[in-house]
């Protein structure tokens, strides 16, 4: 067996990781409008879903999104007016957290009374399947409508 | 050329070497994130071999499995990078097991025990029988969940509604996970039986 002394063996791995390091990056870059559209189109269909519209296609959800939503930002924030599937006006809140192993966030229509939520949607980044990745099952979405 | 066949059939490595399975049973309730997850695995596991059988003489033995880790690694984020720019559906369909085909045990198995020791022709064309092998028996599996607990294929339906209508019912034990371990199994007994016939 060939021997390779610590210093070979320290310079080998830098250069590998660098390597490996500018791939990724590149790859990472290149990719990223793509990637974006991606979580801008599901970002409507959550939020439409939410609202009662069910699942939307790829295509039609940023047209039925735009047409059904108001953009009234508040504190710098992205805040949305929408008109529900049911035609009455509501908002959308946006919540955010930690997961066991990544982000976890959703959206909340909230009806004009301000006490009434008429529909949620939860999404996840990297939970159990079959445990933590069951908050973006219709079941559990169903728990948090018109609470009594 | 016989003996890099030997994944497809008798060195299968999900129904005899028992490995992948964990993602063979996490997968395989529709066909299209199997097929996709195959490509997947296909596509790692040929590519790594070939990196590694590339600069098999300059590894230090040492590091050898950090470096193999390294290069699996890079690819399976380039390639969950890919599906999220390209197949976004089916990359939220396949959740995190796109990046357990780091911890894939095919994979890992391969650069060892072969691409180390051979040359970078050979290595593809065994990644490649690998991973092929382990994406038939996730097809194979996906094809039976997806038609009798849903009725479809590649989301479109198989099974005709007068079907339904004279009182058919989808199999609902069929796209849950302990299903895929029975049929996994049965595809074992039926790979044993086969061989054992052979034999005689």
């Amino acid at each position: 067996m060939k021997n390779f002394s610590n210093k070979y063996i320290f310079l080998y791995i830098t250069a590998l990781v660098t390597v490996v390091a500018l791939m990724l990056t590149m790859v990472s870059l290149g990719l990223k409008p793509l990637r974006e559209d991606n979580q801008k189109v599901e970002k409507a269909q959550q939020i439409l879903k939410a609202a009662g519209y069910g699942e939307t296609a790829k295509k039609q959800a940023l047209a039925l999104f735009d047409q059904v939503t108001t953009r009234q930002d508040k504190d710098g924030q992205e805040h949305y007016r929408i008109r529900c599937a049911d035609g009455s006006m509501g908002q959308v809140i946006y919540v955010k957290g930690k997961g066991l192993w990544g982000p976890i966030w959703g959206y909340i229509i909230l009806a004009e009374d301000n006490s009434t939520i008429k529909g949620v949607v939860f999404d996840h980044k990297s939970e159990t399947p079959g445990l933590g990745a069951r908050i973006t099952e219709e079941t559990f979405h169903r728990k948090g409508k018109n609470p009594q | 050329m016989k003996s890099y066949l030997g994944p497809l059939n008798k060195e299968n490595p999900i129904l005899t070497q028992t490995l992948g399975v964990c993602s063979a049973l996490a997968v395989t309730a529709q066909l299209k994130p199997a097929v996709v997850m195959a490509i997947s695995v296909t596509l790692v596991c040929a590519v790594a071999n070939l990196i590694i059988s590339l600069i098999r003489n300059t590894i230090p033995p040492r590091i050898r499995i950090i470096v193999q880790l390294l290069v699996v690694s890079s690819l399976v984020i380039m390639v969950d990078q890919l599906l999220q720019a390209f197949f976004y559906d089916i990359s939220k369909m396949l959740s995190v097991f796109v990046g357990l085909i780091i911890t894939n045990c095919i994979i890992m198995g391969r650069l060892e025990g072969f691409a180390l020791s051979h040359k970078p022709g050979a290595s593809l064309l065994d990644g490649l029988m690998n991973g092929l092998g382990y994406g038939l028996v996730l097809v194979v599996v996906a094809v039976f969940r997806e038609l009798l607990g849903s009725g479809t294929l590649w989301n479109h339906q198989i099974i005709p509604s007068s079907i339904y209508e004279a009182g058919y019912l989808n199999n609902g034990l069929m796209i849950l996970p302990p299903m895929a371990l029975i049929l996994v199994g049965a595809l074992v007994w039926i790979q044993q039986a086969s061989r054992k016939n052979t034999a005689k």
